[in-house]
């Protein structure tokens, strides 16, 4: 028999499913659309493609690949194609949008097929219902080796007819056999060699006469193979045979007892195991490249294989595994690939983000008493800041006619309470709305300030805001220093989203704050819940008006923003005394004194941020240890060298100073 | 005095300083080398040595008096100063305590590195502070008895006692005996040979006087 000949009349080993997309799928998602997948099924072998979220028309191009061990007319289920779309539900069950079962074997058979082609999709009892759409399919059948299943055949034999010589033959001829492999898509898998193979060649020999094209190798092997069947049948009952054949060949039977369908489960269920549990293939993926990976010498391991593949289960599972999953290995590869991909690339989008996390949880530890107390402050300062604002400008603007109107409003406003904070808080955000990141409305805030303000008045606010900042820094020096390392990461990530123009050093203060996440900050996120509502229901038009133009003091207004509940308290009909007379002395002070305060303690670091204040003390205490642990290197360098001139030349150690005035 | 112009000397004897900074180990020297004194003299970095000639009996001695600073730790060169020394004058400040409390533990470091005769002089320096003296003379007298050393109180800066303690050290309360091995060590280990060290020494002299 020419390997000619055999390549011309191959049977599948296994076949390989693309599943290229669908179209007409009935809609069971949102918005019209589904979350489509595919199951790809044959027999127990599924494979499941990636989602196609939001799609009328999926398309995934997955394929996966099934090994073909029983494939002949008489096992039907080994010789079904499943392609189940289904819906991914939000909730519940995912929904059966239809599936299309295609008959591997007619398909085979039918010669003038298209390789890829719309297979329709049918209900779940495989019946024509409704129109469920179709689904395109690209199936292609694979032989891995042929020759390699003609040496099984006759190895099976072998112990029986004790050809042990010719084995070698078959062996060497096999090998060349090898570059005769059908397959090229699946060429690391072709070396090896299943018994389904054989098992199919000889079940199509032993079975049906329906079974057509075997004439060649049914006048060679047809004889051996019924005695085979026999005896693989009397084996399955016999236990004790195969150990006898272990490292033979002869344990073919379990493909080829398919005539009564009881021993045929049983096998099918020895040789599923065996053949490496193909069911989960994902998980064997893995098992399946290592298998590959040892199919260096195929030769024996498929002895090895056979004769231990139905009653020596646990004796070779490397071999086990070797063998079929060979062929369907490069699904199951595959399908681990992209599973693995997904994965990683979630891994790697969410990475970060528990670093992150866990940085800035361990910071929001330290910091929570801090964080405590600048709130107080903050309270405190937006009363203080109320009370400043309407003293600064008496006194600075009591020409003004602005003045008087802030003044109107100011008085409005203490009637009013909360609901004229809340509405500046909502104008405040109509404005900053406008604005992508937080320092940048507050810088906008001051902006607004500032037009009624004095530059030197919103400079020393700031000013005065730094010190507060590095007051809470003084409080919370403790926390400081254990911080400091993650400040420094932090920083960085803070540093590069918070580009401003000009750093605002409350800002920082708040960034210190809230070290998880900005988000609590943002304006916008804050609008829905707490401004809106309560705007609409306490406040006309007119104290919209009024209040978007109120120079509400910025840090009350963020410290409105920032919490609701701040701002449930915060509001007061009257202007109250702060509750820390210190602090207030500190903050209320007026802004020219605070700057001049600050202009005369200025030194070249006024000008920074908390955060960059920290960063430069992190920075000039590595800077230190640098420096200590250069100190110790000088040192032992000087140690050496003046242990060298102790035992040289000590002259050199003769004091030098002879000239010091006595 | 002979400040130590000799050239020729049978012996080299190495003397070394040690005690807690500040209690005036460098001022010792000068003193006894130079004849010299600084009220402003800074810590001293680093390892270094003045030489004195003097007469002892019959012998010419090259005093080698070696002062550091910064041995609290071990250092490499740790050894290497104590090497060879027949003498120590371990100073404290009779003002302050603490560094007389320190003194069991500089005599452990000596006995660690030195040789086992070498002679030590518990030194109580500043005695010109007698206003300021929080260790009694009679304590570290009895210390000192006890753990067998010599015992002076000294002042740097009137010159009390640090000729006769450098000599009582250089000499040995238990005669030169005891020293002699040391002495031979101490002649070997200094290949310079006595002319180089003879001339540097008289050259500070002269710059200095």
């Amino acid at each position: 028999m020419s390997l000619a000949d055999q390549s011309q009349q191959w049977f599948p080993t296994s076949v390989q499913v693309t599943v290229h997309q669908a179209r007409n799928l009935r809609v069971k998602g949102k918005n019209g659309t589904n979350d489509a997948y595919a199951i790809i099924q044959v027999a127990k072998d599924k494979f499941s493609t990636s989602v196609a979220e939001k799609c009328v028309a999926p398309v995934w191009k997955e394929e996966a690949s099934f090994d073909l061990p029983l494939f002949h007319p008489g096992n039907t289920e080994r010789c079904t194609l499943y392609v189940i779309v289904m819906h991914r539900a939000q909730v519940g069950l995912d929904k059966f949008l239809g599936q299309a079962v295609v008959n591997l074997l007619d398909l085979h058979d039918n010669k003038s097929r298209k390789k890829t082609d719309w297979f329709k999709l049918v209900d779940k009892t495989g019946k024509e219902d409704k129109v469920r759409g179709e689904v395109m399919l690209d199936i292609q059948f694979m032989r891995n080796n042929m020759s390699a299943s003609m040496f099984d055949l006759s190895m099976q034999d072998k112990p029986r007819s004790r050809i042990s010589k010719l084995k070698d033959k078959v062996r060497g001829k096999k090998k060349d056999g090898f570059s005769d492999s059908v397959s090229a898509i699946v060429p690391s898998v072709s070396q090896v060699l299943t018994d389904s193979e054989g098992e199919a060649d000889a079940q199509s020999l032993n079975q049906s006469p329906g079974v057509k094209k075997k004439s060649k190798l049914k006048s060679l092997f047809a004889p051996k193979s019924n005695l085979q069947r026999n005896i693989s049948q009397s084996m399955s009952t016999l236990g004790t045979l195969p150990e006898k054949n272990s490292s033979l060949s002869g344990s073919r039977s379990s493909g080829l007892n398919i005539d009564s369908p009881e021993v045929k489960k049983k096998f099918k269920f020895l040789g599923h195991k065996r053949t490496g549990s193909s069911d989960s293939k994902v998980s064997q993926g893995p098992f399946s490249l290592l298998g590959r990976s040892k199919q260096s010498n195929s030769d024996l391991n498929n002895l090895c294989i056979n004769g231990s593949h139905v009653y020596a289960e646990e004796a070779e599972p490397k071999s086990g595994s070797t063998l079929s999953l060979n062929s369907s290995g490069q699904g199951s590869v595959e399908d681990v690939r992209k599973h693995t991909s997904d994965a990683s690339a979630d891994s790697l989008r969410s990475a970060p983000v528990p670093v992150y996390r866990r940085e800035s949880t361990d910071r929001a530890i330290l910091e929570q008493q801090r964080h405590q107390e600048e709130e107080e402050r903050r309270q405190a300062e937006e009363r203080r800041m109320a009370e400043e604002k309407r003293l600064e400008e008496e006194e600075r603007y009591r020409a003004e006619a602005k003045r008087l109107q802030e003044e109107e409003e100011r008085r409005y406003q203490e009637e009013q309470g909360r609901k004229r904070r809340l509405i500046e808080d909502e104008a405040r955000r109509k404005k900053q709305k406008e604005e992508e990141e937080e320092r940048r409305k507050q810088e906008e805030e001051r902006r607004i300030e500032n037009q009624r303000l004095e530059e030197e008045r919103s400079k020393a606010e700031e000013q005065k805001r730094q010190e507060e900042a590095s007051m809470s820094d003084r409080l919370s020096s403790l926390f400081g220093m254990i911080r400091k390392k993650e400040e420094k990461k932090e920083e960085v990530q803070q540093h590069s989203k918070e580009e401003l123009p000009t750093p605002a050093p409350r800002s920082d203060s708040r960034d210190s704050d809230q070290p998880i996440s900005h988000h609590p900050t943002n304006p916008f996120e804050d609008i829905p819940l707490s401004s809106d509502l309560r705007v609409s229901s306490n406040e006309s038009p007119a104290d919209h008006q009024k209040s978007s133009h109120n120079p509400q003091p910025p840090s009350a207004m963020v410290f409105l923003n920032r919490t609701a509940k701040v701002s449930a308290v915060k509001p007061r009909p009257h202007p109250v005394k702060p509750l820390t007379p210190v602090e207030s002395q500190h903050a209320t002070s007026t802004p020219g004194k605070i700057k001049v305060a600050n202009s005369g303690e200025s030194g070249p670091y006024t000008q920074l941020t908390q955060e960059e204040l920290i960063t430069l003390v992190v920075k000039q205490q590595t800077d230190l240890s640098r420096k200590d642990a250069k100190i110790v290197e000088l040192e032992e360098y000087i140690d050496n060298l003046v242990l060298r001139v102790i035992e040289e030349k000590p002259s050199i150690l003769q004091a030098i100073n002879h000239a010091k005035p006595v | 005095r002979n400040m130590g112009s000799d050239d020729s000397y049978n012996f080299v004897f190495k003397v070394v300083l040690i005690g807690e900074s500040g209690v005036g180990k460098s001022n010792l020297l000068s003193r006894f080398t130079k004849n010299e004194f600084s009220h402003d003299s800074r810590t001293t970095i680093g390892v270094e040595f003045s030489t004195r000639t003097i007469q002892l009996d019959n012998f010419t001695i090259k005093a080698q008096i070696w002062d550091t600073a910064g041995l609290e730790r071990y250092r490499a060169i740790t050894s290497a100063y104590y090497r060879g020394a027949v003498g120590a004058l371990l100073v404290y400040d009779i003002s302050k305590h603490l560094t007389y409390e320190s003194a069991e533990r500089w005599l452990k470091e000596l006995y660690d590195h030195a040789d086992p005769h070498i002679v030590v002089m518990l030194v109580g320096n500043k005695r010109d502070l007698e206003t300021l003296r929080t260790v009694p003379s009679e304590e570290a007298k009895d210390f000192a008895d006890k753990k067998g050393l010599m015992f002076m109180e000294t002042s740097a800066l009137d010159s009390t006692n640090v000729e006769v303690a450098f000599h009582e050290v250089l000499t040995g309360k238990r005669g030169l005996k005891v020293t002699r091995g040391s002495i031979s060590a101490v002649t070997i280990s200094n290949p310079l040979g006595p002319t180089s060290e003879a001339q540097e020494e008289r050259r500070g002299c002269c710059s200095s006087s």
